[in-house]
């Protein structure tokens, strides 16, 4: 058996390569897809002044907003299993938005003072 | 039986339908007059006692004096932060509500931060005129001109973490050009000084425990306006 020529080194070489990049995508990029949560509407409606919307269980969060018309005060939190209010946010801003995540929680929204007749969303993300 | 012609009115009926005819006409064009200076009163932002009311078409970033200054220039907000915002406009689920293309040419640095504990307020117009607030490069909102129709600042109040507890609230926001002084009153009956500069505000509680119960504004003619805050949210009641 003569020994291998230069090309054919390069190539396993190359081959292998591609084979631990393939195997490190599929074990890490599934992990990132599942941090990065899906967004979903949690509330909508019209006015409602005074009124507290909220998402119906309790998961990891990565951020919580509500679009609504400029000039209208609004506010978001998130509260955990026990209560506790945490990530505050309030302005008349578009969208009021709180961007931080909770590891787990419920994601809040509070209509202060919108009765424009604009549609509003509440969002956040879920797993 | 003779039957008086136009032709033949005597000179003092003409007299007296001329006049009315002018008169008529007077009327209308003071009535027009009145008409156009009314339009033209609603159409230009004014300052009220209170804030800044406005019609159709005036712009936010155009009643703020900070971007008739030089730009502070790209790279003053990370390219990651300023994706994540533009990924955020780009979902706005209505025309009605989206606040428009992020025009980065025109960015601005607000409030200068330095150090670990001091604020960096950075602002961007929007392609619709409203104006974007990143706080500590994070992206916080967009004020249009309606945010001013109540009070001449717009004010955001954040908590981080818990309320009550660990990191101070903050209260911050825009301000328009003839705010002169921007103070909070705590809960706790503490008042305390915002950082005001570029059309922008910026305050840290005292004390974690506290909530903002008020935000008092001062104008360059003396007048002082006090703005009262609502408590902490509490979706149990």
């Amino acid at each position: 058996m003569g020994e291998r020529k230069p090309w054919h080194g390069s190539m396993h070489r190359t081959s292998r390569r591609l084979f631990v990049t393939a195997c490190l995508a599929f074990a890490l990029v599934p992990p990132a897809i599942a941090l990065a949560g899906t967004q979903f509407n949690y509330a909508q409606g019209f006015n409602g002044a005074g009124g507290f919307y909220s998402t119906s269980g309790f998961a990891p969060r990565d951020y919580n907003q509500v679009w609504h018309a400029s000039g209208y005060y609004w506010q978001v939190f998130y509260t955990d299993p026990g209560g506790t209010l945490s990530g505050l946010e309030r302005s008349s801003n578009n969208p009021t938005r709180w961007p931080g995540s909770i590891s787990y929680g419920k994601a809040w929204c509070y209509n202060e003072s919108d009765n424009s007749g604009v549609q509003w969303t509440c969002q956040t993300t879920t797993p | 039986m003779d039957m008086p012609n136009d032709n033949a009115m005597n000179p003092l009926r003409r007299l007296s339908l001329r006049s009315a005819i002018f008169g008529a006409s007077a009327v209308c064009g003071l009535l027009v007059a009145t008409a156009v200076v009314a339009s033209a009163r609603d159409d230009a932002p004014t300052r009220s006692g209170a804030g800044l009311s406005s019609a159709s078409g005036e712009r936010l970033r155009d009643v703020l004096a900070v971007f008739s200054r030089p730009a502070s220039g790209a790279g003053v907000l990370p390219s990651e932060q300023v994706g994540d915002a533009q990924a955020v406009i780009a979902q706005a689920p209505s025309h009605d509500v989206d606040p428009g293309s992020l025009d980065l040419e025109y960015i601005h640095v607000l409030i200068a931060g330095a150090g670990d504990k001091k604020p960096r307020l950075v602002a961007v117009p929007t392609s619709k005129g409203n104006v974007c607030l990143f706080l500590n490069e994070a992206f916080t909102g967009c004020a249009g001109v309606e945010n001013f129709r109540d009070a001449p600042v717009d004010i955001s109040v954040r908590d981080v973490d818990e309320l009550g507890a660990g990191s101070p609230v903050v209260v911050y926001g825009l301000a328009l050009n003839d705010v002169t002084r921007v103070s909070i009153v705590d809960d706790k009956g503490t008042t305390q000084p915002a950082v005001l500069a570029n059309n922008g505000f910026f305050a840290e509680l005292a004390d974690a425990r506290a909530w903002p119960a008020a935000v008092e504004v001062t104008r360059a003619d003396g007048s002082l306006l006090k703005l009262e805050l609502p408590g902490p949210p509490n979706p149990t009641s």
